[in-house]
């Protein structure tokens, strides 16, 4: 491969077709993880929160609290293995370069 | 008290702003009165775009020459494109999805970008992006069961069984989390558009609203088809590797 190609592959640029493209893929990727966190969130926190809330309504209990907690444990467990696959993807690169 | 004065304001202009889906025939369906809506409507007019357009392709490449040019080095570009999309995400796993990857990227670019020709888009409607995310729900379910058999409802229990409640939690926030999205999105946009071309004076509807579109229409609505399939991708394949 020539020179300037291999720098320009490490300077996170890619050849396609003779040209020198930059590389979007990791940008979008990343920008597409940032906005899907906060709603990984929210969606079971609400999730949990509807379901106690129904729940009280249903059965006249007091569950709303438990489930508010239930949720927010999930959306933690939703946006750590989210996280952990772009964390292993880093990871790789990084291993592969050294 | 200006939340409280928002639907005063949209009240006051009248018929001017207008991004409601609206019932346009009813049916009587078992018993239950249902509606033919706008989002049934500009689906159809999408879903027939799209098959003139694949129609079109397939007689550019039935006809089609060593050297690809034209409407072939087109379609060409684009099947590789995906091709070469869906390997880098997936893996080995890659093969059996392009197909449906492929599918819905086409639909819901289209549908997101229906409101440069002035339809409502179909995604702006939660019945759309709900049974998006249904389907790709349960094509990761399905693909999970496919290859690792009980394991799918083993892992459930993992790492600890009192975790049980939280995953399951995490498995249903999937599809919702991906429908509200994308549903958020686009709903955002054709308010923002209505908005403008319902409460404002007309100076300020000539070219101003070619760059919202650009932005609400085009750009909103590609990484919003991206970020879809991408999402689609990770947790189909993650389901696969667990």
């Amino acid at each position: 491969m020539d020179k300037n190609v291999i720098i320009a592959v490490h300077r996170g640029y890619h050849q396609q077709g003779g040209l020198i493209m930059k590389n979007y893929g990791p940008i979008i990727r990343m920008l597409s993880l940032i906005t899907q966190l906060g709603i990984t969130m929210l969606t079971s926190v609400f999730l949990c929160m509807f379901i106690g809330l129904w729940i009280d309504r249903k059965f006249s209990t007091h569950l709303f609290l438990p489930f508010l907690i239930l949720g927010v444990l999930g959306g933690i467990r939703g946006v750590y293995s989210l996280v952990r696959r772009y964390i292993n993807d880093d990871s790789r690169e990084d291993s592969d370069e050294g | 008290m200006g939340l409280a004065k928002a639907p005063m304001m949209l009240a006051a202009s009248g018929n001017d702003v207008d991004f409601m889906v609206h019932g346009l025939i009813p049916l009587r369906f078992f018993g239950h009165q249902v509606w033919i809506t706008t989002t049934h409507v500009t689906t159809l007019i999408v879903m027939v775009f799209i098959l003139i357009l694949a129609l079109l392709a397939r007689r550019e490449i039935m006809k089609g020459s060593e050297k690809p040019e034209g409407v072939q080095n087109f379609v060409e570009l684009l099947v590789e494109t995906l091709d070469r999309l869906v390997w880098g995400s997936m893996g080995r796993h890659w093969r059996p999805f392009v197909n449906y990857i492929g599918t819905i990227m086409i639909f819901i670019f289209i549908s997101n970008t229906s409101g440069l020709f002035g339809l409502r888009p179909p995604t702006a409607d939660y019945g759309t992006t709900l049974a998006l995310a249904l389907i790709t729900f349960v094509l990761i379910q399905y693909s999970a069961f496919k290859t690792s058999k009980l394991n799918v409802f083993i892992d459930l229990f993992k790492p600890l069984p009192i975790l049980f409640p939280i995953n399951l939690i995490g498995e249903f926030a999937t599809p919702l989390s991906m429908s509200l999205r994308l549903f958020g999105n686009i709903m955002a946009g054709t308010i923002m558009m209505a908005l403008w071309y319902g409460l404002l004076p007309v100076f300020a509807k000539l070219g101003i609203p070619a760059f919202l579109h650009m932005y609400f229409d085009l750009f909103s609505g590609a990484i919003q088809t991206f970020v879809f399939a991408m999402l689609t991708m990770t947790f189909i394949t993650d389901k696969r590797e667990a």
